[in-house]
C-alpha cells in the first residue's frame, strides 16, 4: 500500500507545504529507485529526493528535515560495494537487515554538515552551555519558515506586473525611423539606434511596521524583498510607516456619522479632504522619516502603489479615526497614481468588524496568499477594479 | 466577585476567553509557546510549523499573531514577547498534563529552543537572554544537568557584572519556579463518562512568588535598580515648543505657508511625548514630586508662582527663527537673572547659550536657514568625553556599585548618552564652564555657577536615556542603553536642592 510507505508519507507532506510535485514526480522517484538509484545509503536516497524534488536550498533543506522525521534506519552498502561487486542478493540482504546499527563512517558526512552549521560563540561573560552527554530527542526540526507564499511564489506572479518601455542606451536598430530617414534624405544616411525594450513596474511600496504587524514582519519582508529583487533597480521604492502614513484627517466630519456602533464614511465622503502631510520611513526601525509629498513626487505620476498591512485586522479593532485617515490618503493616491492595491497578511474572514473590511470598500484589499497576489496583480495591470467606491 | 479582585480567577478567565476566541488548535499552540522563557515570532512560527503542520487539522498562520497579539502576551521589546508569568505556568502544566504531548513533547520543543538557539543566534546581541534560553531547554531536557551548570558557573562568577550576577539570582529562581510548576498537583481531570474536562476549570495557580525573567518587568531601567534617593522636589517643567500661531515668526509663516496647523500639530505631538518623559523621569527619582507644565512664553510668571526647586528646559525641533523674537527675547531676560537651578535640554541648552550671546549654528557651521533641510544630524546613543569629572554633576558616574554594565563605564571621563540634534552652539558663552565634548559638537554640557545661577545644559538627552527602555522602538522611543543619563538627572535634582543663593 502506497499509503503506508514512507516515501509517500514524504511526498505528501511536501505537497502540503507547497512543493510543486504531481504524480509523475513521485513516479519518478520510483522509477528512478527500480534503475538502482538510491540504495546505496539513507544518505544517497535522500539526495535523490532532494534532487528530483527539491528546487531550491530552502526547500532542499526543508525536505532534508522532514526526511529525517521519516525516522527510518541507517544503512550504507558502501563498504560491500568497495569490497566486491554487488549481487542482488546481497542488496536485498542490506536492505532488510536496516536494523543492523549505523556504521560508524555513515555518519561522517553529517558531522561534517553539523560543523559547518555557525554556532553562536561564547562571548565575555556567561559561559557557554554544552548539551554533550545529554540525551536528545530524536526528533529532527524544520528551520525554514513555511509562510503562505514562498519567495518563489511572489517572484513568480510578480513577473507579469510589468510593462514594455524603452529604457537605457540607445543600442538596438530602429528600422522603421531608420527608413523614415532614408526616404527622407534620399540618401543612405546613417542607422537609428533606439533603446531596448525592457520590462519594467515602476511601485510604491508601503510597508506597515510595529506594533500589530510585528508577528509579520518576517513574511511580509520576504515579499517586498522578492518583488524588490525581482524589479530593476530603482524601479520599485519601498517605504515603511505604522498603522497610516498619514494622521490628521479633519475630524470635525465624524460629528455627523458619529452615535452609531461602527460608523461608515458614506455620507461624509466628498467632504474627506485629501491629506498628504505625514512621514513615511526609509527604515524598517521607522528612525528615518521623509515627508510623503517628497516621495510622492519622485515616484511620479502612474506608478503603482501596493500596501502591505493588516489594516486594522489583527487586533480585530475598528478604528474610524484610522479609517478616515486611510481614506484621505488614498485620495491622494488618486491624484498621483493610477493603481493601487492592498495586501494584507491576514485572510479576508479575519477582516469582518474591523477597520480592513472598511478600507477594502475604498481600496482593492486582498489577502496575502497565492490566490489574493494573483488578484492583485490583475488589478496592477489594469484589468480589474474590485471596489464598492473607488474614491 | 470580579477578575480584578481576584488575581487567580483573571489568570484563568484570560486562558478561557483566549480558548474561547481562538480555539483549542491555537491554545495548545500557546502551550508549547509556554516552554521559552521569551517568545518571538520566529520562533513561534517555528513551533507551529514543527509541531502543528501535520496534525489531521493543520493550524493556519494567522493563529501566530492571534497569540501574540493577544492577553496572553506582553510585547516586552524588539521582537520580544513574554506571557505573563501565573498564565505561562498554566500553560506549561497543561502541555505537561495533555496525554498527546507529556514530557516527550517539552522534551521536543526544548530540544528545538536549544537548537534555533544555537544554530540561528537569534538573541546573539543580547547575551543573558540567548542564555537564558538556552539554559530553560537544557533544564526541560535535563534538569539536575542544567542546574550543576548554573552552580558552577555562578561560582566561578563572583568577579562578574552586576547584571550577570543578577541573571544568575533569577535563572535559579525560574528553575525552581519551573520545579514546582511540575511537581504540583496535576489539574487534568477527566469526568465521570472518562472525557476530558475543559482545560482551567480547576487548574490551581501556583503560589511562588512570580520571578520574571531577568529584567523584564521591573518598574525601573532593566540595567540597575533605581532607589528613589531625593524626598521631596518642586520641579518646573517648561515646554520649549511651539505652541500655537502666537507663537511663531513671520520667518514660519512664509515657508510653512498653509501647513501651519500641520506643523503646529507636530510640534505638539513631540511636546506632549518629551514633557511625558521629563515627567516620568522625576518621578522615578523623586519620592514625593511637586510637578508643574508650563510653557516658553509664561517661564517667568509660573516660576514666581510656582516657586520651583528646580527648572527643566524640554528640548524643541524647529530653528529658533520660526519662534517670535518676543519669545526668545522674554526668555533671556529671565534665564539671565534667575538663582532658580535650571536643566536645559536640547534645544534647550541652545536657547540658554543663544541668551548668554553664543550663535546657533548647523553641525557644518552653517546658519540655520542656510541649510533647513539634510543637515548632518547626530543621532544615536553616543560616546562623550567628560572634560571637567570633578563638577558634582557627575558623582558616582565611574562607581562599580552602583551597576556597571559596559566596559567603558570602567574607563575614566567617558559617558554615554542618547542624541538627537541638527544644530549646536558655536562656543561656550562666557560665566559657563564646558563639562562635556565630543568630535562632532564641542559644547555638549556647559554649566555656570556665577552670580548667583546655576545652571546645567546638555546638548544630548539625559532624560532619553533612561525612560524608554520596555517601550517600541521608534523614532521617539527607544530601549535604554545607558545608565549615565539617569546619573546626570538625578545629581542635578540632588544639587538644585542643596543650591543656596
Amino acid at each position: 500500500m502506497e499509503q503506508n510507505s514512507p516515501l509517500y508519507n514524504l511526498f505528501v507532506r511536501l505537497r502540503r507545504r507547497r512543493f510543486l510535485l504531481g504524480v509523475e514526480d513521485y513516479f519518478a522517484l520510483k522509477r528512478a529507485m527500480r534503475l538502482g538509484f538510491g540504495w546505496s545509503s539513507r544518505e544517497t536516497l535522500r539526495n535523490l529526493c532532494c534532487l528530483l524534488w527539491a528546487k531550491s536550498n530552502s526547500e532542499r533543506e526543508l525536505l532534508k528535515s522532514l526526511f529525517d522525521q521519516l525516522g527510518l534506519p541507517d544503512w550504507d552498502l558502501s563498504r560491500d560495494i568497495s569490497l566486491a561487486k554487488p549481487t542482488t542478493e546481497s542488496e536485498n540482504k542490506d536492505l532488510s537487515g536496516s536494523e543492523e546499527p549505523a556504521q560508524e563512517g555513515s555518519n561522517v558526512q553529517g558531522l561534517d554538515i553539523d560543523e559547518q552549521v555557525p554556532a553562536t560563540l561564547p562571548k565575555r561573560g556567561l559561559p557557554p552551555i554544552d548539551l554533550e552527554g545529554i540525551r536528545l530527542p530524536s526528533k529532527s526540526f524544520v528551520f525554514v519558515p513555511h509562510f503562505p507564499l514562498t519567495s518563489r511564489d511572489v517572484a513568480q506572479r510578480w513577473r507579469y506586473v510589468r510593462e514594455s518601455e524603452l529604457s537605457g542606451p540607445l543600442e538596438e536598430v530602429d528600422i522603421k525611423a531608420t527608413i523614415a530617414l532614408r526616404c527622407r534624405q534620399g540618401l543612405p544616411g546613417p542607422i537609428v539606434l533606439r533603446p531596448r525594450k525592457r520590462k519594467t513596474s515602476h511601485l510604491l511600496l508601503l510597508v506597515d511596521q510595529q506594533g500589530s504587524m510585528a508577528p509579520f514582519h518576517k513574511f511580509v519582508e520576504i515579499v517586498w524583498d522578492t518583488i524588490k529583487r525581482s524589479a530593476r533597480s530603482g524601479d520599485v521604492a519601498v517605504y515603511y510607516f505604522h498603522d497610516v502614513p498619514v494622521e490628521g484627517a479633519d475630524d470635525r466630519i465624524l460629528a455627523s456619522v458619529g452615535g452609531q456602533p461602527f460608523p461608515v464614511l458614506d455620507d461624509v465622503l466628498d467632504q474627506i479632504a485629501p491629506l498628504d502631510s505625514g512621514y513615511v520611513y526609509e527604515d524598517r526601525e521607522l528612525l528615518s522619516p521623509i515627508p510623503l509629498p517628497e516621495v510622492l513626487q519622485t515616484i511620479g505620476k502612474g506608478a503603482n502603489v501596493v500596501f502591505l498591512s493588516d489594516a486594522g485586522a489583527a487586533r480585530r479593532h475598528y478604528d474610524l479615526q484610522r479609517l478616515l485617515d486611510t481614506v484621505a490618503f488614498i485620495k491622494v493616491l488618486r491624484n498621483y497614481n493610477q493603481r493601487c492595491v492592498w495586501l494584507n497578511p491576514l485572510p479576508v474572514s479575519s477582516w469582518s468588524g474591523t477597520t480592513a473590511e472598511q478600507i477594502a470598500r475604498y481600496v482593492s484589499m486582498f489577502a496575502l496568499d497565492s490566490h489574493g497576489l494573483q488578484r492583485a496583480t490583475t488589478v496592477l495591470l489594469g484589468k480589474r477594479r474590485p471596489v464598492e467606491n473607488s474614491l | 466577585m470580579s477578575y480584578t479582585d481576584n488575581p487567580e480567577k483573571l489568570v484563568k478567565g484570560t486562558a478561557k476567553t483566549f480558548l474561547a476566541s481562538f480555539g483549542e488548535g491555537a491554545l495548545h499552540l500557546a502551550c508549547h509557546a509556554a516552554v521559552p522563557v521569551v517568545l518571538s515570532p520566529e520562533l513561534l512560527h517555528l513551533l507551529r510549523v514543527n509541531f502543528f503542520l501535520d496534525t489531521p487539522e493543520p493550524l493556519p498562520y494567522m493563529v501566530e499573531s492571534d497569540i501574540l497579539l493577544s492577553p496572553l502576551c506582553n510585547e516586552i521589546g524588539d521582537n520580544l514577547y513574554e506571557i505573563p508569568p501565573d498564565i505561562r505556568d498554566i500553560l506549561l502544566r497543561e502541555l505537561a498534563t495533555t496525554p498527546a504531548y507529556g514530557e516527550q513533547r517539552i522534551h521536543e520543543i526544548a530540544a528545538l529552543l536549544f537548537q534555533y538557539s544555537k544554530r540561528f543566534s537569534p538573541w546573539q546581541n543580547n547575551q543573558t537572554l540567548e542564555r537564558g534560553q538556552q539554559l530553560t531547554a537544557f533544564n526541560f531536557l535535563d534538569s539536575q544537568s542544567a542546574k550543576k551548570w548554573l552552580e558552577a558557573s555562578e561560582e566561578d562568577s563572583h568577579s562578574a557584572a552586576l547584571s550577570e550576577r543578577e541573571w544568575f539570582i533569577a535563572m535559579r529562581a525560574e528553575l525552581l519556579k519551573l520545579d514546582a510548576v511540575f511537581s504540583e498537583p496535576q489539574d487534568f481531570k477527566t469526568n465521570a463518562t472518562g472525557e476530558l474536562e475543559t482545560p482551567f476549570t480547576e487548574a490551581p495557580v501556583h503560589t511562588i512568588e512570580p520571578l520574571q525573567f531577568p529584567f523584564n518587568q521591573r518598574p525601573f531601567s532593566r540595567y540597575e535598580p533605581i532607589e528613589k534617593r531625593v524626598e521631596d522636589a518642586r520641579v518646573l517643567i517648561i515646554d520649549d515648543l511651539l505652541r500655537n500661531e502666537d507663537d511663531i515668526s513671520d520667518v514660519a509663516r512664509r515657508e510653512w505657508g498653509r501647513n501651519i496647523p500641520n506643523e503646529l500639530q507636530r510640534e505638539r505631538r513631540v511636546a506632549a511625548l518629551d514633557i511625558e518623559t521629563i515627567h516620568n523621569n522625576i518621578s522615578r527619582l523623586v519620592k514625593r514630586p511637586t510637578i508643574h507644565v508650563g510653557h516658553l512664553s509664561e517661564i517667568a510668571e509660573a516660576a514666581r508662582k510656582f516657586r520651583p526647586n528646580a527648572i527643566i528646559l524640554s528640548g524643541t525641533v524647529r530653528d529658533f527663527d520660526f519662534y517670535k523674537p518676543e519669545l526668545i527675547e522674554s526668555f533671556g531676560s529671565f534665564i539671565r537673572t534667575t538663582t532658580i537651578p535650571v536643566l536645559a535640554i536640547g534645544g534647550g541648552h541652545q536657547l540658554v547659550g543663544l541668551s548668554f550671546g553664543a550663535r546657533v549654528l548647523t553641525l557644518d557651521y552653517l546658519e540655520p536657514r542656510e541649510r533647513r533641510e539634510k543637515r548632518q544630524f547626530e543621532y544615536q546613543y553616543r560616546f562623550m568625553r567628560i572634560t571637567d569629572p570633578e563638577d558634582p554633576i557627575f558623582h558616582g558616574i565611574n562607581d562599580e556599585s552602583t551597576g556597571i554594565w559596559e566596559d567603558y563605564t570602567t574607563g575614566p571621563r567617558i559617558i554615554r548618552a542618547w542624541q538627537n540634534h541638527g544644530l549646536q552652539l558655536d562656543r561656550v558663552p562666557e560665566g559657563f564652564k564646558l563639562l562635556v565634548t565630543s568630535y562632532l559638537c564641542r559644547n555638549q554640557m556647559m554649566v555656570k555657577r556665577t552670580d548667583g545661577q546655576l545652571i546645567y545644559t546638555t546638548q544630548f538627552h539625559p532624560e532619553k536615556s533612561f525612560e524608554d527602555w520596555n517601550k517600541n522602538r521608534t523614532r521617539w522611543e527607544h530601549q535604554n542603553e545607558s545608565r549615565d543619563g539617569r546619573i546626570l538627572f538625578e545629581n542635578f535634582l540632588i544639587q538644585a536642592l542643596a543650591h543656596r543663593v
